[in-house]
């Protein structure tokens, strides 16, 4: 095998605090190759960003590498100085950054940051720079790039900025490329977009891809050798496939055994939390949560030694490189290979009858946002037309049964959850709580059997108050002063809390805590019907499957209707009984579960389906890329709102709007591909 | 694990240092800050107990009277009278002492007065939104659009020359000062999750305005209450200055610069000393505004623990 581009050894940073220096990573070794991709894989806090920002000089000011190489090269970066080092980052060493946004300067032009980028690394003119520039963009798939170039940053879409971006770090043509989450903002259509996109570049331009991740399902799939981190160390290293089927490292079999997967397979619980860099323990990182674990794991730390591979015969042969499959694991000879996917099948859900009451149900709920803010806005004429977030829309959620509401960013799938408890008012439309409208159930009877679960758990406490005072507040619009400690005692349990959780205030706690103390919350009140918004889509992954798991079992336990609103498919395929997908404000699709997922009948949800990476790296699945982005909700296109990216569009599409009709036994589509239900009156419009 | 590298550890050993250093003094300028505020109060707090309760009789005992005439005017500062006397005779040093206590009491009360008004109305406008805001928010920016001395002025000249007057009319003037600040950082709180949740839990809009939202507005708010003492205490000696706020013999600060400004070139002591404590009590409340600022900021602290 060829020379590393780009090897790292021993690294270890560190970072002051005010108690003492912390070791974010620890002696990280790794090798790139030309033209490969390497995978950097964990959750948050395993140091992943680190090590990225390690190599490129891009630590914060209170924060060094105290030890090891980073060879690019003939440069070892670690003794360059910052001139040395400008030169090199960007001509051979790029990186794109997670947050597009913030990534690009807002005053300037697209055009003149790529320029800016090229005249700073070679000697060309300016009118060069910008030809060059145009040819950059076309080259991330950029449609007009000619005047896209004249456009600001906010006038560009997430997944336009990421592509810029990336024009900018490829725009010197470096051998490496670092992309630091560059798919976690975007959508899922989008995601597949820009990852196939870093794929060909890769490909084209000869360039070794580092992509950093906490997404095992984008690895799988993009990746040609991948390092697992846990805790600031990487503790296995190998081939896509070897890792990933043939894990030997407790910890990465528990995360891909804990992975919601869209196949037909019951995740499993990986207990616990990545330890702080500050709270490690002796010995192994993962030992405490390690289901293998002895006393001998809780004495050193572990090396990262190639495991032995019973079966090969010539295991020599490739000894010497760095693709051999590594693992930091003491016990890796007697544990042997692991399973990646748990063996549990997914218990069948007993069949929702579809006569079972209806607890909260709305008939064609509409809201629009109007652009005109003030008084003098609304006079004027002309203005922008109103953004039609929620476009017509009936649900109902029946008693004991969880809807699973799914769709890109901008679907409207948040303010429908939303409007369904009065947290928006809706423009038009009828909400009914157990039969009777809204307008007529008292609003502290409605607040009280219909609760709200918040997306980010960082947001949805109050941090001036400690847990119990947050819980004192909500059981206490039910509870009797006397009882109230002790309901308090109740709810933590329920969650799994501990009791003395209750004297902590929100930042004490981990992202995972937090959350389980808005569930509880939203549970202090005895709910029947729980909206839960993206509860988990702020979470790593193994924290994910707790908290799935524990609305699961309350959920079962007290008998509670849910909505649960997710961009992520896999998520719901575990959760839900039934499923709605939405798009650009209407719900498109709609069926069980088990037939949805099976047999998806809009192209849309088709395509959605496809786009969810796979974390087994053997299916090689074929995945429909939509084109294009979702249109702007102020004006949608003219018939059908899917038609500007349909891959099946028809001449009928374009003319009139499909309605969401009956197709088969539970299921509703609005396509017309299997139905001619036509929407009414406001159609075209 | 720094062997290896002994040229690297000491390069950021250096930067270290540097931050430790810069937060040091950061730290010790505040610290100075509230040094200097602590001690104007603490005696601004003392001469007003014996001004009001024991009739001066303290600083008598221990040094002189502030009020009587009983020395020879506009002598130079002496062993006897380290600031001097002014022009009628009085001891300087204890004139000063004396300021404080009106100083204090403006800045503290006004202050109060204008974030007990101004907080509540800027929250409520923030979070309430919509016709609501709009007419708290210009009633606000009425009283904004007067200059701040000016309106002072007019408030003072119509309600009376005395200390209460003083108080009302500078806490009216910094009402919009507290409405504004506690407006923008409600708006940004009402966006957050918890308050939602608390609509969701169906809490009443007192709760959530005073529970959920005023406590998080509180930082700006104490920050700009500490820097506005410092312009109520400039306000109240410029009052002063111009015989609109308290009136004689009671000495205060800004009085003893003006009734020295007439002797500026033969006797400068009477204006420069009492001028000097405005200084130094104006800087030490700003100090503490900036600590507090840096110590409340999130970001700043975001940095400093990781």
């Amino acid at each position: 095998m060829a020379n590393p581009v780009l090897s790292v050894e021993g690294l270890t940073t560190e970072f002051a605090t005010e108690d003492g220096s912390i070791q974010a990573i620890e002696n990280v070794t790794f090798d790139l190759y030309p033209g490969e991709t390497l995978g950097i894989v964990g959750e948050s806090g395993s140091g992943k960003s680190v090590t990225a920002r390690s190599i490129m000089h891009l630590l914060d000011a209170n924060g060094r590498v105290a030890n090891g190489s980073v060879r690019l090269h003939e440069h070892e970066l670690t003794h360059l100085d910052g001139r040395e080092l400008s030169g090199i980052r960007g001509t051979e060493i790029a990186m794109v950054f997670q947050d597009p946004m913030s990534s690009l300067t807002p005053v300037l032009t697209v055009g003149t940051q790529i320029v800016e980028t090229l005249r700073e690394h070679r000697d060309i003119s300016k009118a060069a720079a910008k030809e060059r520039a145009i040819e950059l963009l076309a080259d991330v798939q950029i449609p007009n790039p000619d005047t896209v170039i004249e456009s600001y940053p906010h006038q560009l879409s997430g997944g336009q900025r990421q592509r810029v971006l990336i024009a900018i770090a490829i725009s010197c043509d470096p051998d490496v490329l670092i992309a630091d989450e560059p798919t976690t903002a975007l959508d899922v259509t989008i995601e597949t977009q820009i990852l196939d996109l870093l794929d060909e570049l890769a490909r084209s331009r000869e360039m070794s891809v580092i992509q950093i991740t906490h997404d095992l399902g984008v690895i799988a799939e993009t990746t040609d050798r991948v390092a697992v981190m846990y805790a600031g160390r990487i503790v296995e290293q190998g081939s896509i496939e070897d890792v990933f089927v043939t894990p030997h490292h407790p910890y990465t079999a528990g995360l891909l055994r804990s992975i919601p997967r869209i196949a037909d397979i019951e995740p499993e619980i990986l207990a616990g939390n990545v330890p702080a860099p500050a709270t490690r323990p002796q010995g192994c990182n993962f030992a405490p949560r390690c289901p293998h674990s002895t006393d001998d794991c809780l004495v050193d730390d572990p090396a990262l030694e190639p495991v032995t591979e019973e079966e090969d015969v010539c295991g020599e042969e490739h000894s010497t490189d760095g693709s051999r499959q590594r693992a930091a694991c003491i016990r890796t000879d007697d544990i042997g290979i692991l399973d990646p996917v748990p063996d549990a099948e997914r218990a069948d859900r007993p069949p929702q009858s579809a006569d079972s009451a209806s607890v909260l149900d709305g008939t064609d709920i509409r809201k629009e946002f109007t652009s005109a803010t003030s008084f003098l806005d609304s006079l004027l004429p002309g203005g922008d037309p109103p953004t039609k977030a929620v476009d017509g829309v009936d649900v109902e959620i029946r008693e004991g049964e969880t809807i699973g509401l799914v769709g890109e960013s901008g679907s409207g799938k948040t303010t429908l959850g939303r409007l369904l408890v009065s947290l928006t008012e809706r423009t038009d439309g009828t909400i009914r709580f157990e039969g009777s409208p809204l307008t007529e159930v008292p609003e502290g009877e409605l607040r009280s059997r219909v609760q709200f679960v918040f997306q980010d758990p960082n947001s949805s406490l109050n941090p001036r108050q400690t847990i119990g005072r947050i819980l004192g507040f909500a059981v206490g619009k039910h509870t009797p002063k006397a009882d109230r400690n002790q309901r308090i005692d109740e709810l933590l349990g329920e969650v799994g809390l501990d009791p003395d959780t209750q004297y902590q205030y929100p930042h004490e706690l981990s992202g995972g805590q937090k959350q389980r103390v808005g569930i509880a919350r939203a549970l202090a009140v005895d709910p029947d019907v729980i909206i839960a918004d993206e509860p988990t889509s702020a979470l790593d992954v193994s924290v994910q499957g707790q908290i799935l798991e524990l609305l699961e079992e309350i959920k079962r336990e007290r008998g509670l209707s849910m909505l649960f609103i997710s961009h992520d498919l896999s998520v719901i395929r575990n959760i839900a009984d039934r499923v709605a997908v939405m798009y650009l404000g209407r719900i498109v699709e709609m069926g069980t579960t088990a037939s949805l997922f099976e047999n998806a009948q809009h192209p849309y949800t088709e395509a959605l389906i496809s786009a969810v990476p796979d974390p087994d790296p053997r299916v090689d699945a074929e995945r429909i890329v939509l084109e294009g982005e979702v249109p702007d909700p102020k004006h949608p296109p003219d018939g059908c709102n899917f038609v500007t990216r349909c891959p099946e569009a028809m001449a009928e599409c374009r003319e009139h709007d499909p309605e969401l009709a009956e197709n088969g036994e539970n299921r509703a589509v609005a396509c017309f591909l299997h139905t001619n239900a036509k929407r009414s009156s406001d159609g075209g419009d | 694990m720094s062997t290896e590298t002994p040229s690297q550890v000491s390069g950021s050993g250096k930067s270290q240092s540097h931050r430790a250093w810069r937060d040091f003094k950061a730290h010790r300028l505040a610290l100075a800050g509230f040094i200097i505020v602590a001690f104007v109060t603490l005696v601004g707090v003392l001469t007003l107990v014996d001004d009001t309760l024991l009739d001066s009789a303290i600083i008598t005992t221990l040094y002189y009277s502030p009020t009587e005439p009983i020395f020879i005017p506009l002598e130079g500062p002496s062993a006897a009278h380290p600031f001097g006397t002014d022009s009628l005779g009085r001891d300087v040093l204890a004139r000063t002492i004396y300021g404080a206590k009106v100083s204090i009491q403006v800045a503290l009360t006004a202050v109060l007065v204008a974030a007990a008004l101004g907080s509540p109305l800027g929250v409520i406008a923030g979070y309430a939104g919509g016709r609501i805001e709009t007419v708290l928010m210009r009633i606000v920016d009425v009283l904004l659009g007067f200059p701040a001395l000016v309106l002072a002025i007019g408030l003072v000249a119509a309600l009376g020359f005395s200390l209460t007057n003083v108080i009302i009319a500078l806490g009216i003037v910094y009402v919009p000062q507290f409405a504004r600040i506690a407006r923008s950082a409600a708006l940004s709180v009402s966006s957050e999750e918890y308050v939602d949740a608390a609509k969701a839990l169906g809490y009443s809009k007192r709760h959530i305005v005073f529970r959920e939202v005023l406590p998080n507005c509180l930082s700006p708010l104490l920050v700009q209450a500490s820097l506005l003492m410092a312009f109520a205490i400039i306000a109240e000696a410029s009052l002063s200055f111009l015989g609109l706020g308290v009136q004689p013999p009671t000495p205060t600060w800004g009085q003893m610069v003006s009734s020295g400004s007439g002797y500026l070139t033969t006797a400068p002591w009477i204006s420069v000393f009492p001028g000097i404590a405005i200084f130094l009590t104006v800087l030490g409340f700003n100090l503490v505004g900036d600590g507090l600022r840096d110590a409340l900021d999130p970001r700043e602290s975001a940095e400093r623990r990781f």
